[in-house]
This record gives C-alpha cells, structure tokens and sequence, in this order.
C-alpha cells in the first residue's frame, strides 16, 4: 500500500522555487499539490504559492495593465483556489484550473474599473502610475498607450489577446481557460487583434515597437 | 496580412511580458504570510461554527420530515381545449375566421387564443404551465394561488404571470410583442424589455426587437373577437390606441404605479430601468422636461450601460437647461470623457476640459481635467508642448493620480 501524497511530501522534502515545473520530479506533483490542499494539508498554502505565485502575479499584471495593485487580487485568488479546490475534477489540472480563478478575478476587477473610471477618474488605467515597473520612460508610455487599446476592447477580446499574445497559450489553451470553442476563441481573437494592431500602426510610439525600432 | 496582424499582435504580447515588474522577496514573503493565515481560517470549523451546524442540521432535518410526512403529492396540473381541436405536437390553431378557443385548466385559469393565433401547452406543473404562443394573441386569466407560477413564452419574450389578467399578443414576423395588463402584475423578460420589466393593472407595453424599441402606454385592450396580429404587421399596428395613434405621451400611466427615483435607481445599479423608463418617455422629453437630479441620473445611468451619444445628450441638455448649476459644469467634463474615449477626438475633449477649467477652475474634476488635457496634447501634439501643462499640474497637484506622467514630462 502506498503512503498517502501528504507522507510522500513528507519524505521528498520541497525546495521553493516558484518558477519550477512540476514535471521535474524533484518535487511534488500538481495533482499531489491539489491532494494536499484539498485535505487542507497546512503545508499547502506554502507549497501552492512558492510554486504558482509569481505565474498568477504575471497573468494578473498582463490582463490587468500598469497601475493596478495586484497584490490583493493575487491573495483573492489563491483564497479562491483553497475555497474551490474540491471542485476541480482532475488533480493534475491545478495550473490551470487557477489560472482560470485569476483570469475571472481579472475580470471582475476590470467590471469594477470601468465603473471606478466614471466615478473617480483616478483609477482609469489611461495613465497609471507605473510603479514598480524598470522600463523606461518612452516603454512606459508605449505599454500605458497598449493597455488604452486593451481598454477598448471587451473583456473577452481583452483575455484572449493576452493569454495568445503575452502568456502565449496556444488557441485550444486559450479557447479551455476561457471556456469557449476553439471556433469562437479564434473569431474573438480575429477581432481582438485587428483593432489592436490597426490601433498600434496609427501610434507612432506603438508602431516603432512592433517595427522593431524602438531601441 | 492576417500573418503580419499575427506579428504584431506577437510583438505587443512581447512587450506586455517585458513591462511585467518582478515581485520582490519582500512583497513574496508577505503575500505568502497572508494566505498561510487566510488558509489557517478556513481550515476546519470552529466549536461555534460546528454548534451552529448541528442546529442547523436538527433544523433542516425536522422541516424534511415534516414534508414528508404532511406534504399531499402534487399532479400536474390538468387541462382541455374547448371550441378547437388539439392539432399534431399539441399545437391549437384557430383559424382567422373561425371563433376564439379556450385552454381550460383545472385549477380555473384559462387562456383565450384569437382567432389566427396559434399555440401549445408546453407543460404544466401543480402550480401553474407553460403556454407558448407561436402567434397571434391569447388574453390570460391566472387564478391567484400561493404558489402560482405561470409562463407564457412568445417568441423570444418570457411573460410571468402570478394572479392576473393580461392580453399577450406576438406577431413573429413583425417580431413584436404586446401586452395588456388588465388586472394585477406581471413582468416580461426578453430582448430590448431586460431580465424583468415589471408591468402594472393598465399598462399597455409594445416591445419591437427589430427596432430595438420598447414603448409604455395606456392603450386599451383589443376585443377577443378581434383579428390576431397578421404576421405581416405589429400588434401595436392592428389595435391602434384610443386615439387612433401609438401612444407616446409621457404622462400615460405608466407612472401609475410607484416607482423608485431614478438617482435611486442609478444608486441601486438597475441602469437599465432608468434608461427604459426614458425611452418609454421620450428621450426628447426626458431631456426637456425632468428635474436636475433626474437628468444627472439619467446621464449616469447612460454611461454606465454603454450609451455615450444619450450621455452627451443629456448633459448637454443640463449645460443649456440649468447653466449656472454645478452639474453643468461637470457636465463639460464628462462631455470631454465621452469624447475623448468614445469619440476618440482629442481635440474637442480637449476644448470642453478647457471650458470646465475656466468655469470651476477649483472643481472636483479640475485635476483630472488637467491631466486629461496634459495627456492628450503629449500624445496629440508633442512631449514638449505637454510640459508647461505637467509644471502647472505638478504645481496644483503634486500628488495626483497624473504626477508620474507629469513628471516625467517636466524633466
């Protein structure tokens, strides 16, 4: 009879690394990880967020644009994952299964800009404070004027850009976080991507990046 | 050209990745700190939440014996078709000659098809049925019991009727509904009406979806004789009102039952009754006629459901009806919002910040107003132009939501 995953952690001891791939072997699985957290194993928040936080930090910061503080919308979704984790059928799906916990956070936190945006204009994603960001100034402005794009879009156009483009998902990928047929992610992105780059030929900041000449 | 799209849509994608800040260890370790203890709440039930749930328990335990034991097993409902035949798939069809036929039910409702009309009973349950009306018009009459839930689906509009009397009229060509409520309420869900338009004794609504159009009055009821709707022309079209004329006037009684304010409404979220109660106004009307707080309402209510051009419109009507208000002058700003990222025309958005600058040079929006304008002349004009406007919002407003930018423009 084998141990249980949590007795089998145990013995593996975990090395944090946050970027690690959990096919590596050196550590425990996802579906281990998604065990532990749904017997709520206490080691579980640790293991979960050392190896998943600064993935779910990056989708939040890509959906979301400069300017927003993800860090409790970060905390949002991992709660979120530890409330929900019994639902999720198949274990080894915990990477995504929290990726698609970020992106309805994401969601929901661009719903409540875009009533903020008319309320108080100072949270309006048009011209963030980018606060923690090294670029430089003239990167800054050209990333601010791609997140005004994005903001022209519809939340659905606007996860699928950036889970194809900046996460780099493949369409099927895409088409499963957002939950829409591959057919319909494809006709979403079609029009994602011609407003946004019929957007960045007209931006002469925008169009020097994407004509590689912005160095 | 879908390859180059693909390229640049890849470049962007490559640049939102670069622009993504790293999380230092500190904001790592913290983040990590916070859920442990998040998670160490939730693990386990306290000894109060268990006592809570063992009464609970006892609780939901009791009422399930109860039902078992007392509750009568409910049939569905029974019913027949007097003065029609039942057609194949359970279809009536009355004939455009022919008389009325009546859908009898046992618990006393009854449903009236006109003659051209053409329904079914979908299903029925102990408390009430689904009656569908293909076309034509049915008057409904729903005894009132505790648990009344009816149904009449015509086209795509849901009709839900608890205890009332209501005439229902769906002409499918024209892709339009009626209804007339005779006696108690109902509510109607479907495309333009919303998830639930409420309806009260007297109210008459026509709800075109090709038009996107719905229309409150107090038209009167058509006989039963009357022909149904053709498929060729609206219902509305065949029984015209009492005048001989649809029914626009703003004081029909559609006021007649009471109803929240609109800054109420806008204050609850329900945007969309406000903008459908103007509507069924008259937007012209609205404009024209309704007090201040109504307007600015209405203008929120417009922006915030995706309605710019009736946004413009109603603030526009505030800077001309009540100029020296301090809702005019936001409203020169919001105008320059609406035009700024709606119509994408800096330079107009730029003209009515400057007008709201030059009337409340102190006002709530004056920082905003500014930024706004630093920011598009930056991107409109040049860095250069933008930064005696970044030194002028530095100085007022060193802590605004715009000081990075400006900043870096002054330098």
């Amino acid at each position: 009879m084998s141990p249980p995953a949590s007795v089998h952690l145990l013995r593996a001891g975990y090395r944090s690394s946050a970027a690690r791939n959990d096919a590596a072997g050196d550590g425990p699985t996802d579906a281990e990880l998604a065990t532990l957290a749904r017997a709520r194993d206490p080691r579980a928040a640790t293991l979960v967020w050392d190896r998943y936080a600064s993935l779910v930090r990056g989708v939040l910061h890509r959906t979301l644009g400069p300017g927003h503080d993800v860090e409790d919308l970060l905390q949002d979704v991992f709660i979120g994952f530890f409330r929900n984790v019994g639902t999720l059928r198949d274990v080894s799906s915990l990477r995504p299964f929290l990726v698609g916990i970020a992106l309805r956070t994401a969601r929901t936190s661009l719903r409540k800009k875009r009533v903020r945006r008319w309320l108080r204009l100072s949270n309006d994603g048009a011209l963030p404070e980018v606060a923690a960001s090294n670029a430089d100034p003239r990167t800054r402005e050209a990333v601010r004027r791609l997140y005004a794009v994005l903001d022209e879009l519809d939340d659905r156009e606007r996860l699928a850009f950036v889970l194809r483009h900046a996460e780099g998902h493949e369409l099927t990928e895409t088409a499963t976080l957002l939950g829409v047929s591959l057919a319909t992610v494809k006709r979403v992105l079609a029009r994602a991507e011609a407003h946004v780059t019929a957007r960045a030929r007209e931006d002469d900041l925008l169009s020097d990046w994407t004509e590689g000449t912005h160095e | 050209m879908s390859e180059s799209r693909e390229s640049t849509a890849r470049k962007l994608g490559e640049m939102m990745r670069e622009a993504t800040p790293e999380a230092s260890l500190q904001q790592h370790l913290e983040g990590r700190a916070r859920l442990i203890a998040s998670v160490e709440k939730m693990r386990g039930p306290s000894r109060k939440t268990a006592r809570n749930l063992a009464y609970a328990f006892v609780i939901v335990a009791t009422v399930v014996a109860f039902v078992v034991t007392y509750r009568r097993p409910q049939h569905a409902m029974a019913w027949h078709v007097e003065g029609a035949d039942v057609g194949a798939q359970g279809y009536v069809s009355i004939t455009p000659a022919g008389p009325a036929a009546d859908l009898v039910f046992d618990d006393g409702s009854d449903v009236t098809l006109a003659p051209g009309s053409r329904g079914r009973v979908a299903s029925t349950t102990a408390t009430g049925a689904q009656v569908v009306l293909e076309q034509g018009r049915a008057r409904v009459r729903v005894t009132h019991h505790e648990k009344t839930a009816w149904t009449i689906d015509a086209g795509p509009y849901a009709v839900r009727v608890t205890g009332t009397e209501l005439i229902v009229a769906w002409a499918a060509d024209a892709e339009t509904l009626d209804v007339w409520m005779q006696s108690g309420t109902a509510s109607v869900a479907g495309p333009v009406v919303g998830d639930s338009l409420a309806l009260g004794a007297g109210q008459h609504v026509t709800a075109r979806v090709h038009e996107g159009t719905v229309q409150i009055d107090a038209a009167p009821a058509p006989a039963d004789s009357a022909p149904a709707p053709s498929t060729t022309a609206s219902a509305a079209d065949a029984m015209p009102s009492a005048s001989g004329a649809p029914v626009e006037s703003p004081s029909a009684p559609s006021a007649a039952i009471a109803a929240p304010s609109w800054p109420k409404l806008v204050a609850a979220g329900d945007y969309a009754r406000v903008l459908h109660d103007a509507d069924a106004e008259g937007i012209a009307h609205a404009t024209g006629a309704r007090p201040l707080p109504d307007l600015r309402a209405l203008g929120d209510a417009a922006r915030y459901a995706g309605r710019p051009d009736l946004a413009k419109k109603v603030y526009a009507a505030i800077r001309t009806r009540f100029p020296a208000s301090g809702e005019a002058h936001t409203a020169a700003f919001l105008i320059g919002r609406i035009i700024e990222e709606q119509d994408h025309a800096p330079g107009s958005a730029v003209r009515w910040y400057d007008t709201y600058l030059a009337e409340a040079p102190s006002g709530a929006f004056a920082g905003d107003a500014l930024g706004r304008k630093m920011v598009i002349v930056s991107r409109t004009t040049s860095p250069d132009a933008a930064r005696p406007l970044a030194q002028k919002y530095l100085a007022r407003f060193p802590s605004g939501p715009y000081a990075a930018a400006a900043r870096d423009l002054a330098q």
